[in-house]
């Protein structure tokens, strides 16, 4: 069979996530006013600060305009039409998993997390999101004890206000972005992490975002933040089921690291790409941002397969001396998606390092943007950045493009860029198959080699998830 | 509209006799420059460089330029002996021009004897590159052009002796600060502005290399288009050297097509001026194309050099080797940004892309901005680019043995400048590109005698 | 042309084999080396031969004589294209079988070029390829500490380093270690007909000496071996059993281990482009003129 009939034959792969569940949920009427972000943080029992925050946050959204820089294309959101508050219907507060609806358990394990299993195998305490009101935490005790608090982000509201209001904000201003200030005035939960001075996590901090219910926008918001010298690493997967009409997901996540702390934050994505003929999907517009202080480290790594448009650049502001900033992404789009993602590094503090390291693959009719700016700012005196952006394109309809933007205002600085693309060469195929692999195994065998340098980053149990996935998405486009 | 485009609206006197389809194609660049306005930041192949300076001042037409400073700018070195057309404030001037020499069927000539003498070889090209609907300097050049030089190569010419096309500029000196309402109140003393066109159509198989130069005095604005039409197997070496002085604003775009297996070495030197914009646009337009776009720019106190490269691969089979290379002192900046474009279907595409900058000064400013845009899977494509200082390592070797340390950075820069004069082909070129970059560094005249 | 007199049991008979550059666009670097003509030219144009088990054949034959040609196509490579004849592999068809259905079949084509695969580990790609080719025959998959202990055994017999397990397949290896790393790729999936196209090139003489020791390790009574060579050096290390002389397209001429020695001092001149009874002639009358 030639390339292309390959090709054709693997893009017929279906979404395994795809399915619905029943379960009674607590919504409030479509649209957004002032009216409905008080309904939001009524509901929620917020303090007046919170609320006060959403309705600066929605003030300002009135005068901003959506962005059309990205090179992706989607029809016009109507923003009056998205549902900004869904939450399962609870009668009380759950005091263990076994009193989580049984309905919602059995989706989670449909999604392949069994959470009682990953919680005694894995040591992964796991803050399930199921669509916005976070309905299980574990190992909360245990983490108390060290006076890490991870929880969900209503509760650290509820419990943690003052920690909150410090530091709410504090990266991803309420007037950052068109999409991250409509987050800010209507986001419905998240998490919420901090880890005292010194303090390290014993384990892997986990949460699953699903979306679920019809025209729900989820806007979550995650705050995590590392007093000095603490140490934590962080885990988000994301899928969502199989619906047709686009789904707007807007989420911010603001990291705070502390003079010597380490976050290290990673991320697969697997959220509904929308069908091959690009009917459906999830837009996934986010906005990740951490700032690092003196010594500190800030790590993303992530795997991003999912969505059917993909806009998020996971940036570092290296505001203290000698932090680090690293940024590893595997970027796949089969079939119509598009994906428009990278970073930002800005170097502020002198001697900050930055390290960029980005894989795209494009497959199908997907396009795939790496969109990146490394910015070395004054007096950033002895900074450095490595970046590396390679694509991989399988098929010719599909498409690659590579945009850095590269600013430096300090001499001593020294910024170092190389990009390649490339695709699979018959020759690598033909090497497979002669020793008996089938086309399928070694062209996800060597998607998986093209990103290995990143996939290398993930903690072990997301790892083996990644791989499975990045093959999985890549069904029905190769060749 | 702000000065600069009111005063360039205003400047519109299209030349009476002129063939009508030209006059009109002025008249509709106007409108289109008009509903375009200067490019602001937010522009984004503009991002970095502001026209902020440049939109506050009012332009006037170009004055007759005064032969004898014309003459005393051409003494200076950058402009070639050997057939040369020199045009001053953007008309011929014969006496400073050399022609002669040339193979049968070779034309150098102004646009404005090339309109009369073969309309039939310059109307199926000029503008059809360089289109104004979409760049606001192109649609001014296009309105308000009085002259500039044309090139034919004929089929199969061969001719090694550079062709030269060189821009004078004298214009008033700059006014002193003062608001900008005096300046207007003093026609005088305006900027004056110069639109220099070109064209420049190699037919099949020619072979040759044209250069354009220029060179000025005083406060003004350059504004020149130079369109280029490699045929199949065309082979043309353009090389623009552009060392103009420190009150002028420089921008100019080149528009290049090849047809199959046609190659282009496209050089630009920008060393003067106080705002430079180098354009490249670029189009493989038939299989097995070459380009091979090479920029180098020096930029000192407080000017910006920007280079920018467009090229688009239409077919396959064509080759992009671009290496753009900044040398920034001062509070001065630098930028490139360069794209290159694969389109559907254009396979077996082979396109690099290099850029670095070097920070001479603790204020310079350096904005990088390569870009691939890929939508043909069976490609070699990459860029890399660095930017940093002198390498610490090699100043201290050279001054552990002896070489004091001014000379030792003038080496190191030299170095890292010569490179790209390398890449020229013709000998003459080379030995004055190597000059006028020598002429920029402290102990550039000692190194040039070492060398 | 004299046969080897195993008929009713050859591993491979390969009878009137024609084949061309498949048509279209290719990235394939392969097919057009040697082959010194443009896509749709007929490269392989009759070709006859046949191989018993426990034997092994070496084909020698200047640059772009199509013996890699033919060994590509013996493999199932679908850059070129088959124009006519047949190949009979084991009694059975081979040439409608897809190249991993080959290889489940105990074909093993030993590269010229051995291909990088960035980001895949050595041990790692054989593994995967071993259990494909146990999957498509029935056989259970070998789990990975039984599988280490059979690769250590095998990296011996060609005295690679363990630590080139771990490595990227091929990426950054010499020419000397991508060629070992071949034999031993063969030496683990254990293939019935073993096809080694050019093993010898870019090897230095301990190099050479290796990959020899490990072919002739590989020597069974129920193996086929195919040996294609330019030169004669490799056939002072492993002795064939036949030689084969292909020009044009075509096996001109077929003999013993002598022919190899009569290669060697001739050269390949008087092959090219010559009918195989002209070029016989030829190839006489030069012996004779020494």
């Amino acid at each position: 069979m030639s390339t292309a009939e390959q090709l054709k034959d693997l893009t017929e792969q279906k979404y395994r996530y795809g399915f619905v569940t029943e379960i009674e949920e607590d919504r409030i009427p479509k649209g957004l006013s002032e009216e409905i972000i008080r309904v939001i943080s009524e509901k929620k029992g917020e303090p007046s600060f919170m609320l006060e925050w959403r309705l600066k946050a929605y003030r300002h959204w009135l005068t901003m305009q959506e962005p059309t820089w990205a090179n992706v294309r989607y029809p016009k959101i109507d923003y009056q039409e998205v549902v900004y508050y869904s939450a399962p219907k609870q009668k009380r507060a759950l005091g263990s998993m076994e009193e989580v609806d049984p309905e919602l358990r059995k989706a989670f394990g449909k999604l392949g997390i069994p959470l009682e299993e990953q919680m005694r195998l894995a040591g992964v305490a796991v803050d399930a999101v199921f669509d916005s009101v976070s309905v299980a935490t574990t190992y909360k005790k245990k983490l108390a004890d060290l006076g890490i608090v991870f929880c969900s982000f209503s509760e650290a509201v509820r419990e943690h206000p003052a920690l909150v209001e410090k530091w709410l904000g504090s990266v991803v201003p309420y007037t950052d972005n068109f999409f991250a200030t409509l987050n800010s005035a209507v986001f419905s939960d998240g998490s919420f992490v901090y880890v005292p001075k010194g303090v390290r996590c014993p384990m892997e901090l986990s949460t699953y975002f699903r979306i679920n219910a019809k025209d729900t926008g989820q806007f979550e918001r995650t705050l995590i933040v590392a007093d000095e010298d603490a140490y934590v690493s962080y885990l988000e997967g994301c899928t969502a089921p199989q619906r047709d009409e686009n789904q707007l997901h807007a989420a911010v996540v603001e990291l705070v690291a502390l003079d010597g702390a380490q976050i290290k934050y990673s991320t697969v994505q697997n959220w509904y790409p929308g069908d091959a003929e690009g009917k459906g999907g999830i837009y996934n517009f986010v906005t990740k941002r951490g700032k690092a202080m003196a010594r500190s480290k800030l790590s993303w790594t992530q795997v991003e397969t999912g969505s059917a448009i993909t806009w998020k650049y996971p940036s570092c502001i290296l505001q203290g001396d000698d932090s680090v900033g690293e940024f590893y992404s595997v970027a796949l789009t089969n079939h119509r998606q598009q994906a428009d993602t990278g970073t930002k590094m800005i170097h502020i503090g002198k001697n900050t390092r930055s390290t960029i390291i980005s894989k795209g693959i494009s497959a199908g009719r997907g396009q795939n943007t790496y969109r990146g700016l490394v910015k070395m700012m004054k007096g950033a005196t002895g900074a450095r950045n490595y970046s590396q952006c390679d694509s991989l394109l399988i098929g010719d309809r599909c498409g690659a493009h590579t945009f850095p933007y590269i600013e430096v205002r300090n001499p001593t600085a020294k910024v170092e860029h190389e990009a390649t693309t490339s695709k699979i060469s018959e020759d690598q195929l033909f090497y497979c198959k002669q020793r008996g692999i089938p086309e399928e195994d070694a062209v996800s065998m060597i998607v998986n080699g093209f990103a290995k340098q990143v996939l290398k980053e993930l903690p072990m149990e997301f790892a083996v998830e990644a791989q499975k996935l990045l093959g999985m998405s890549l069904e029905g486009s190769v060749g | 509209m702000n000065a600069a485009e009111t005063s360039l609206v205003a400047a519109f006197a299209p030349p009476a006799r002129e063939p009508a389809w030209l006059g009109e194609a002025r008249r509709s660049a106007l409108a289109r420059f008009e509903a375009l306005g200067l490019p602001t930041a937010r522009h984004e192949d503009w991002r970095f460089t502001s026209l902020a300076a440049l939109g506050a001042l009012p332009f006037a037409r170009a004055p007759a330029g005064d032969p004898a400073v014309a003459s005393a700018l051409l003494a200076r070195g950058a402009a070639p002996e050997g057939p040369r057309l020199v045009f001053v404030n953007g008309r011929l001037a014969p006496e400073l021009s050399t022609r002669g020499g040339l193979p049968q069927g070779v034309i150098l000539s102004s646009l404005a004897e090339a309109l009369r003498e073969v309309p039939e070889k310059v109307r199926p090209h000029l503008g059809r590159l360089a289109r104004p609907e979409a760049h606001a300097f192109t649609a001014a050049n296009a309105a308000l052009f009085e002259d500039g030089g044309f090139v034919l190569l004929p089929r199969g010419a061969a001719i090694d002796a550079p062709l030269a096309l060189v821009f004078v500029t004298d214009a008033p000196p700059p006014a002193p600060l003062r608001g900008a309402e005096e300046i207007r109140g003093q026609a005088a003393a305006a900027p004056a502005a110069v639109h220099p066109r070109t064209l420049v159509v190699a037919e099949e198989g020619a072979r040759g290399i044209v250069e354009e130069v220029f060179v000025g005095r005083g406060a003004s604005l350059t504004n020149a288009v130079t369109e280029l039409v490699l045929a199949d197997g065309a082979k043309v070496e353009h090389v623009r050297l552009q060392v103009e002085g420190p009150d002028t604003f420089h921008v100019g775009a080149v528009h290049a097509e090849q047809g199959a297996e046609a190659t282009l070495g496209a050089h630009a030197f920008s060393l003067g001026a106080r705002l430079s914009r180098s354009e490249l646009w670029s189009r493989l337009a038939g299989e097995g194309g070459e380009v091979r776009a090479n920029g180098l720019y020096m930029a000192d106190g407080a000017r910006i050099s920007d280079h920018f490269t467009w090229v688009e691969h239409a077919v396959p089979r064509c080759t992009t080797a671009q290496t753009f290379k900044g040398i920034l002192d001062g509070t001065a900046r630098g930028v490139f940004s360069g794209r290159i474009r694969v389109l559907p279907g254009a396979q077996k595409t082979v396109a690099h892309q290099l850029s670095s900058s070097l920070l001479l000064s603790d204020d310079a400013i350096a904005d990088t901005k390569p870009q691939l845009e890929i939508f043909a899977d069976d490609v070699k494509c990459g860029h890399g680019g660095t930017v940093g200082q002198l390498d610490e390592a090699s100043l201290f070797y050279l001054r552990s043995r002896g070489v004091p340390e001014a000379d030792a950075k003038s080496l190191l820069i030299w170095a890292f400048a010569s490179e790209m004069v390398g890449l020229v082909g013709a000998p003459a070129l080379r030995a004055r590109a190597k000059n006028l970059i020598a002429a920029r560094l402290p102990a550039g005249a000692r190194i040039l005698e070492a060398a | 042309m004299a046969k080897s007199g195993c008929r009713e049991n050859a591993l491979l008979r390969v009878e009137g084999l024609r084949a061309r550059i498949a048509a279209g666009p290719r990235t394939s670097s392969a097919p057009r080396s040697g082959a010194g003509e443009g896509d749709g030219a007929e490269i392989l144009k009759g070709v006859d031969l046949e191989l018993c088990p426990g034997e092994i054949h070496a084909i020698m034959g200047p640059n772009g004589s199509g013996k890699s040609t033919l060994a590509g196509v013996l493999a199932g490579r679908d850059a070129y294209e088959v124009t006519g004849g047949t190949v009979t592999y084991a009694g059975k068809d081979l040439l409608g079988l897809v190249p991993e259905a080959r290889a489940a079949a105990g074909v093993f084509l030993g590269f010229q070029y051995p291909v990088e695969i960035p980001g895949v580990g050595n041990l790692y790609f054989l593994r995967t390829a071993l259990n494909a080719i146990r999957r498509a025959r029935g056989e259970e998959d070998l789990d990975a500490m039984d599988f280490l202990s059979l690769a250590k055994e095998k990296m011996r017999l060609v005295e690679l380093d363990p630590a080139f397990g771990s490595r990227s397949l091929n990426e950054g290896f010499s020419g000397g270690e991508k060629k070992r790393n071949e034999v031993f790729q063969m030496a683990v999936l254990e293939p019935r007909l073993a096809i080694l196209d050019e093993i010898d090139s870019g090897l230095d003489i301990d190099a050479l000496r290796i990959v020899a020791k490990g072919v002739n390790a590989l020597r069974r009574p129920d193996r086929g071996i195919l040996l294609v060579t330019h030169y004669k050096r490799l056939l002072e290390y492993v002795e064939p059993d036949r030689v084969h002389v292909m020009a044009g397209g075509r096996i001109v001429r077929s003999g013993g281990p002598e022919l190899a020695e009569e290669l060697e001092r001739t050269g390949y001149a008087w092959v090219a482009g010559m009918p195989p009874e002209a070029a016989a002639a030829a190839a006489a009358a030069g012996g004779a003129r020494r």
